[in-house]
């Protein structure tokens, strides 16, 4: 470790440790700075789980002509999958319907294969659930294809709301990592404010701009790191015991991201940001106090 | 060394006229006292010197550079062979009477053993070799003042500015500390500048005296010794 790495730790530790008010006051501000910005970040990525799960249940139905063979399916069902927005193309045989049909409807319907009127049909998987209405209609246009259902008025609406529910989420985090921002700067800057007087004897004994920064950016890193790792263990204690319950009650209705999952986005993101802001927001409170007179 | 040329000072926040026509020269291992009454100007002439004013008309050297030529980056570097005791101490608070005194000593980067070999050496030099661990907040006005001295001459400084450094001390031991100013100038050829209020210790050390009245040098002469 070079001199001066080892000078601006220990400057650190002595601001730190001998400022405990300070410290305590400052690590508090970062931590509720950075829970919001966290709590927004919870519904951001649920709010993405759900449209990926939405999207990942958007299907279209092709159903052929009565009395298509497994030759003319197996070359449709290649011709489909050569779409390159298709993931996935499943085969349901007029025999599976049918028993669908029935466990759906609660029926026993004694029949024979040849009463069966159900036609066969090919349940298809998009990739992006906008895509849904070029795919089918590529699909619409290939011979052997009867009929196509895809609840396209629906659909249209549910990839309109998730837009805009993720849009709101993120303009929500932006909003809550300015004001994060805006509060850690603010912070910073009445400790510094605190210290102008330190700071201009250490420019009178000969410090440079650089050598008195250092210290002060560490600082900074420090608070940010601290306010994110005591955010990230309350939403994560908080969000594990919450999404438990919602869990418990919806099953189905609700995905959410699973606990440890969630945990460990947040904490990289939150301490990042932490550490950001606590460097950016020293760095500019300092500045205008190391300009030297008519320079 | 250090010369002044037709010196004037004038602060702008309040525009009060500090210095008027200063026209002096300090020889290299010279030791002067700038004298006069409290707002005379003494502490002015003394900041011009380490950049902490710059001056309103005029020409400030030190170091044989006028002080308008010295680039942003340079001003540290010079600063460093400068040693301030400042009248109102500036110690930093936070730190202890070893870290204070280190403290020029970590800005130029000297090395863990050198700090800890120096650091005692000057603390014993100006009487403080007990405070090592003590925080400045425990300290009396005398004990600051010596942990201040200590700081300006641990570097070894080419010039030592001391305002005000037996401001806040009993006769006896403002004489101490200027004989321990005279013995850094005698045995460092260190050019020593020493503003005080206090003339009949300053008359004592037989030095160049300069007088300062209302921002003008009234007289500039050297001191008779009585004791």
């Amino acid at each position: 470790m070079n001199r001066n790495t080892f000078f601006f730790f220990r400057e650190l530790w002595i601001n730190l440790s001998r400022n405990p008010l300070m410290t305590a006051a400052a690590a508090s501000t970062s931590v509720i700075s950075l829970l919001t910005l966290g709590i927004s970040l919870v519904f951001v990525n649920n709010i993405n789980r759900l449209s990926t799960e939405i999207a990942s249940q958007v299907e279209i139905h092709a159903f052929m002509k009565t009395g298509t063979d497994n030759y003319q399916v197996k070359s449709l069902q290649d011709e489909i999958l050569k779409i390159p927005q298709v993931r996935r193309v499943e085969y349901i045989s007029p025999d599976r319907a049918l028993d669908k049909l029935q466990e759906d409807l609660n029926l026993d319907l004694e029949m024979s294969p040849e009463e069966n009127p159900l036609p066969p049909g090919l349940v298809i998987r998009v990739g992006d659930p906008r895509q849904v209405g070029v795919v089918a209609d590529q699909v619409k246009a290939m011979k052997g294809i009867d009929e196509l259902q895809y609840g396209e008025s629906i659909l249209q609406n549910l990839i309109e709301i998730s837009i805009l529910v993720k849009f709101i989420g993120y303009l929500m985090t932006l909003l809550m990592a300015l004001f994060a921002l805006f509060t850690i700067m603010n912070t910073i800057r009445l400790t510094v404010l605190a210290r102008k007087s330190e700071i201009r004897t250490m420019q009178l004994v000969g410090a440079t701009a650089w050598f008195i920064r250092w210290p002060y950016a560490l600082e900074g890193a420090i608070l940010g790191i601290i306010g994110a790792l005591i955010a990230t263990g309350m939403i994560a204690i908080a969000y594990y015991i919450l999404s438990g319950r919602i869990q418990s009650s919806f099953p189905m209705v609700i995905p959410m991201v699973e606990p440890g999952e969630m945990s460990r986005r947040i904490l990289g993101t939150l301490v990042a940001a932490g550490i950001v802001m606590g460097v950016a927001g020293s760095h500019m409170s300092i500045s205008r106090f190391l300009t030297e007179p008519n320079k | 060394m250090i010369a002044f040329r037709r010196v004037h000072l004038i602060y702008p926040a309040d525009k009060v006229h500090a210095l008027r026509d200063i026209n002096l020269e300090f020889n290299k291992g010279e030791i002067s006292f700038i004298v006069g009454p409290t707002g005379c100007g003494k502490s002015s002439l003394l900041k011009l010197l380490y950049l902490d004013v710059m001056p309103s008309r005029g020409k400030v050297t030190v170091l044989g550079r006028d002080t308008y030529s010295f680039k942003e980056h340079e001003i540290p570097h010079l600063r460093r062979k400068i040693g301030v005791v400042f009248q109102d101490f500036r110690l930093l608070p936070q730190k202890t009477v070893f870290e204070n005194v280190a403290y020029p000593l970590d800005v130029i980067g000297a090395s863990r053993f050198e700090i800890n070999r120096r650091v005692p050496q000057v603390l014993d030099l100006v009487g403080l070799a007990d405070k090592i661990d003590t925080l400045p907040s425990s300290l009396s006005k005398g004990q600051e003042q010596r942990v201040v001295i200590a700081r300006a001459i641990v570097n070894d400084p080419l010039i030592l500015l001391a305002d005000e450094p037996t401001g806040n001390l009993d006769p006896e031991t403002s004489w101490d500390i200027i004989k321990l100013l005279l013995s850094i100038q005698t045995t460092r050829g260190t050019t020593v500048l020493v503003a005080s209020h206090d003339m009949a210790t300053v008359e004592r050390s037989n030095k160049r005296i300069i007088r300062i009245e209302n921002g003008e040098v009234t007289s500039d002469r050297i001191g008779v010794a009585s004791a």
